[in-house]
């Protein structure tokens, strides 16, 4: 993955760019090499690059006018929250201002008889949950990265996390928005209310990956803290089984809070980390979550025991407690960092397969990891088929970093084949800009980058992201009309 | 008008063509249902989807069900049933309410992006839209989003084509997310609660955790509240829920729960009177009772009916009372309203949709350009 060659234009009037964001955010421009280090990438730490400068607003005027005199500039702008972004999202540009929001950090209102909350961008995601523990209330979606990434960079990545099959990703949990456009114009979407009528500009800003407009406000729903939860840990000699006691579990009408897997390399390396009692030997493990009033958290986990027990499972353990659900949790948990722990770098993919299809890819991707020569340890939301390989490589060994992306993109290639996507939740950004045509075909493609076009005509946002090939919005806009005879004297009419 | 009636995408999309080279525009129909939702579209040539018609896909183990546009809604409704799954988002039925003949088909369904009771609980009609097949204006065929359940593949066109009424593309091809049907459900009906209370008391049921899915105020009528799931777990939650309300409540059993809330998603109790307006207008719902206490002061045979604990208020009104006075009874910031039901010139005299602001008009404006940029599709419709 190369980064686009900075402008020599842009960075021969950086001392101006520079004295322009000072005018506007005196205290708030990042311009010392020293400094701008912690901002030169987000969690894709592969790739670096120094910002031109980064600005950390405070206000949404000040946030308005860095985009107007940047519009007026014709300098580009990559926005960024935590920088956790794991798909190069927030990785700098050397021609561009990094526009941080970590300065938007209060919470601006909690109304528990509407069950919303307003806050500013920068808030981390668990911050929100801490703020309403107190009276049962928690913001559902719960990224592994909660501590740290920010509600703006999940509204702009549309982030999932754990419990997301039953409580939704961040656009099923949002109420309203404030963002800053191109044009210096603040637009307000939704609010404490449901649904405003007319085109859900709300819904297709969420997930656009910092490429429509900067988000300075957010209204989330808050959702009441269920009474328990529980967890059953199953493991089984063949993946191909722990496959089919997920299909069984849903089949069977129950929509756990958690549905989660590992293979034996990703079991193993999480129980050797955490030790939390995994079954080493076992080929696929599952941990089943399920919550709500105590009565049916029971009658659902004899459930899910027997269906366990009727797909073969080897292992069969139950939590009782507090502690040993979260002790279940703690490998799944550490399965990154436990990652981390037996191969200097990794890569961690998030494609999403049709669940069926799920013994037949991870066949496959073992073929793969003996092509490329490179392990592979898989965790997988089993629940919504979203697959988190992570592909174990050596950046100090020549070329391994290299042959550990073109092993991703394999991995992602066969996700599409075989009917699905390229991202489940950690975004396009950098890193699968390229494959983008892999999913989508000409046109398709076209008709989203005609929507940048309709909020940011001079591809001023984020540029270079999510996009292959940036096309002149002129070109985009014009209707081409092929034909254009009589096509239906066959066409039935009534 | 003339109706162009094509059997399979290759030939919709060659008919807009022939409507683009001729900046001709076209009414989008399905079975045309909720034909008279909306600004009357003027439009001498129509282009209906009933012909791109069957369920393509489903399997019910992952949770998606794809189908061409013109399937008819109560087809996709079966095959569900069938398989114990249901619409999460429960939408609404407006065929009582239009005097139109069955639901429609899921194109129109998606476009005019309905939801019902359980919409706050489970989400909205666009939450459950993971993809989409569909033709923008120049008449060339596009796809969006996908059909797996978890995807952030690209901006999320599908969610911007639900509910835009057919004006942006024309929808070829729907994935959606199904559910599995709840097992078992009771309602709680509380009887002659004055509005305020009533809605005091629907708050703090949501504010519970009986994880309440329904949540409705007839105005000098029911008060009910849903509870679904596991048998085990609805008894015991109704019974928590009783204890929590401390007021004297019938239990309507899983039948007679159904048929109640079957009954409210035709949207039944308002549909008495045909000569009224009919509004639908979304609220912070602590603020729902005091918009319909100041309407009535400029109607007071208005008819109410809350859903979604207050966040969503049906109303049927006088035609005396006009839509300027309606949407000034909801403070700023604080809610919307869209008239669903009223005679073509009321409608053609605008005003169907909420104005927005100019920058969030303008900003619509050049979407519309993005997907149709010869205006063809649905004319003036949410103007
Ligand atoms: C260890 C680890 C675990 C993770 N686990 C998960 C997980 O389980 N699920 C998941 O979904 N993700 C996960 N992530 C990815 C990441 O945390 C999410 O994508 C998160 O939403 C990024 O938030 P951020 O504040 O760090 O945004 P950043 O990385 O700073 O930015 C992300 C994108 O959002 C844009 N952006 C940020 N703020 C704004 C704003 N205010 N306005 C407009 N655009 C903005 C940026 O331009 C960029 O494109 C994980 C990351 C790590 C490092």
């Amino acid at each position: 993955m190369q980064l686009p060659v900075p402008d020599p234009t842009i960075v021969t009037r950086r001392r101006e760019i520079v004295q322009t964001l000072r005018e506007i955010v005196p205290d708030g421009v990042i311009a010392e090499e020293a400094a701008m280090r912690v901002y030169d990438s987000d969690g894709l730490s592969a790739l670096r690059q120094m910002p031109l400068v980064v600005v950390l607003p405070r206000t949404t005027d000040q946030v308005a006018r860095v985009l107007s005199a940047c519009r007026r500039d014709g300098v580009n702008i990559v926005p960024r929250g935590a920088g956790t972004s794991l798909s190069g999202g927030s990785t700098p540009l050397g021609d561009a201002v990094t526009l941080g929001m970590s300065r938007f950090n209060r919470i601006l209102d909690i109304d528990l008889d509407n069950r919303c909350a307003t806050v500013q961008p920068g808030v981390t995601n668990l911050a929100i949950s801490w703020a309403v523990e107190a009276d049962g209330f928690y913001y559902a979606p719960d990224p592994s990265s909660q501590i740290a990434c920010s509600i703006g960079g999940n509204v702009a990545e549309n982030a999932g996390g754990v419990h997301c099959l039953k409580y939704g990703l961040t656009a099923n949990n949002l109420l309203g928005l404030e963002m800053v456009l191109m044009t210096g114009e603040v637009i307000r979407l939704g609010g404490r209310h449901l649904d405003q009528p007319g085109y859900d500009l709300m819904g297709v800003i969420t997930g656009s990956e910092g490429l429509l407009g900067i988000i300075t406000e957010v209204t989330v729903r808050l959702l009441r803290r269920p009474e328990t939860a529980r967890a059953v840990l199953m493991g089984f000699d063949d993946a191909r089984q722990a496959g089919a006691c997920v299909a069984a579990i849903i089949a069977a009408g129950i929509i756990p809070a958690g549905l989660e897997m590992m293979d034996g390399p990703a079991i193993r390396a999480a129980e050797d980390f955490v030790h939390a009692g995994y079954p080493v030997t076992a080929d696929a493990l599952l941990i089943c979550e399920l919550d709500g009033p105590a009565v049916e958290v029971d009658t659902l986990i004899a459930r899910v025991e027997s269906l366990a027990r009727a797909n073969g499972a080897t292992t069969l353990r139950t939590s009782t407690t507090e502690d040993e659900r979260l002790l279940f949790w703690a490998g799944r948990k550490a399965a990154f960092p436990a990652a981390g722990r037996i191969s200097p770098d990794y890569l961690c993919m998030d494609g999403t397969i049709p669940r069926r299809r799920l013994p037949e890819v991870l066949e496959r991707m073992q073929g793969l990891s003996r092509q490329h020569g490179l392990r592979v340890a898989n965790v997988f939301h089993a629940g919504d088929g979203n697959l988190h390989p992570l592909i174990l490589f050596d950046a100090n060994r020549p070329g391994e970093l290299e042959r550990a992306e073109a092993f991703g993109a394999d991995i992602l290639r066969l996700c599409v084949e075989v009917g699905g996507v390229l991202t489940g939740e950690h975004g396009v950004g950098l890193e699968k800009r390229d494959l983008m045509p892999v999913m989508f075909g000409p046109e398709d493609i076209r008709q989203q980058q005609r929507i940048k076009c309709a909020f940011d005509p001079d591809h001023r946002l984020n540029p270079g992201k999510v996009y292959p090939t940036l096309h002149r919005c002129a070109e985009l806009g014009k209707l081409h009309v092929s034909g254009g005879h009589l096509p239906f004297p066959d066409l039935p009419r009534f | 008008m003339d109706w162009l009636t094509p059997t399979d995408e290759t030939a919709a999309a060659e008919a807009i063509r022939w409507a683009a080279a001729r900046r001709e525009p076209l009414e989008i129909r399905g079975q045309g249902t909720k034909a008279a939702v909306g600004t009357p579209v003027k439009a001498a040539f129509g282009l209906s989807l009933t012909g791109l018609r069957g369920i393509t896909a489903y399997d019910p183990a992952e949770l998606v069900l794809t189908a061409a546009a013109g399937t008819p809604v109560a087809e996709i409704r079966t095959a569900l049933s069938d398989a114990g799954q249901h619409l999460p988002f429960e939408p609404c039925d407006l065929s009582g309410l239009l005097g139109s003949e069955g639901e429609g088909t899921l194109g129109g369904l998606v476009s005019a992006g309905l939801s019902g009771a359980r919409r706050p609980f489970a989400g909205a009609c666009r939450d459950h839209v993971l993809g989409v097949r569909g033709i923008g204006g120049s008449g060339l065929p596009f796809r969006a989003g996908g059909q797996v359940v978890k995807n952030v593949t690209g901006f999320d066109l599908s969610k911007l084509l639900c509910g835009a009424w057919g004006t942006l593309a024309v929808l070829t091809e729907i994935s959606l997310k199904v559910l599995p049907a709840p097992e078992a459900q009771a309602t709680l009906i509380l009887d002659g609660l004055e509005e305020e209370r009533a809605l005091s008391l629907l708050r703090q049921a949501l504010r519970s955790p009986a994880d309440v899915s329904g949540a409705v105020h007839l105005s000098g009528g029911d008060t009910a509240l849903r509870l679904e799931g596991p048998p085990e777990s609805v008894r015991w939650r109704t019974q928590g829920l009783r204890d929590l309300l401390g007021l004297p409540c019938r239990t309507l059993d899983t039948d007679a729960s159904r048929d109640w809330w079957d009954r409210w998603q035709r949207l039944e109790p308002l549909q008495a009177d045909p000569d009224r307006h009919i509004w639908k207008l979304s609220l912070v719902p602590t603020q729902a009772a005091a918009v319909a206490r100041l309407l009535r002061q400029a109607d007071p045979a208005l008819r109410a009916a809350f859903d979604w604990g207050g966040g969503l208020l049906w109303l049927a009104t006088s035609p005396g009372l006009d839509g300027a006075h309606l949407r000034q009874a909801i403070p700023p910031g604080s809610g919307h309203a869209t008239l669903i039901r009223a005679p073509a010139a009321v409608r053609a005299a605008g005003g169907v949709f909420p104005p927005d602001s100019p920058a969030v008009t303008a900003l619509c404006r050049r979407l519309k350009d993005s997907f149709d940029p010869a205006g063809l599709f649905n004319p003036g419709r949410m103007a």
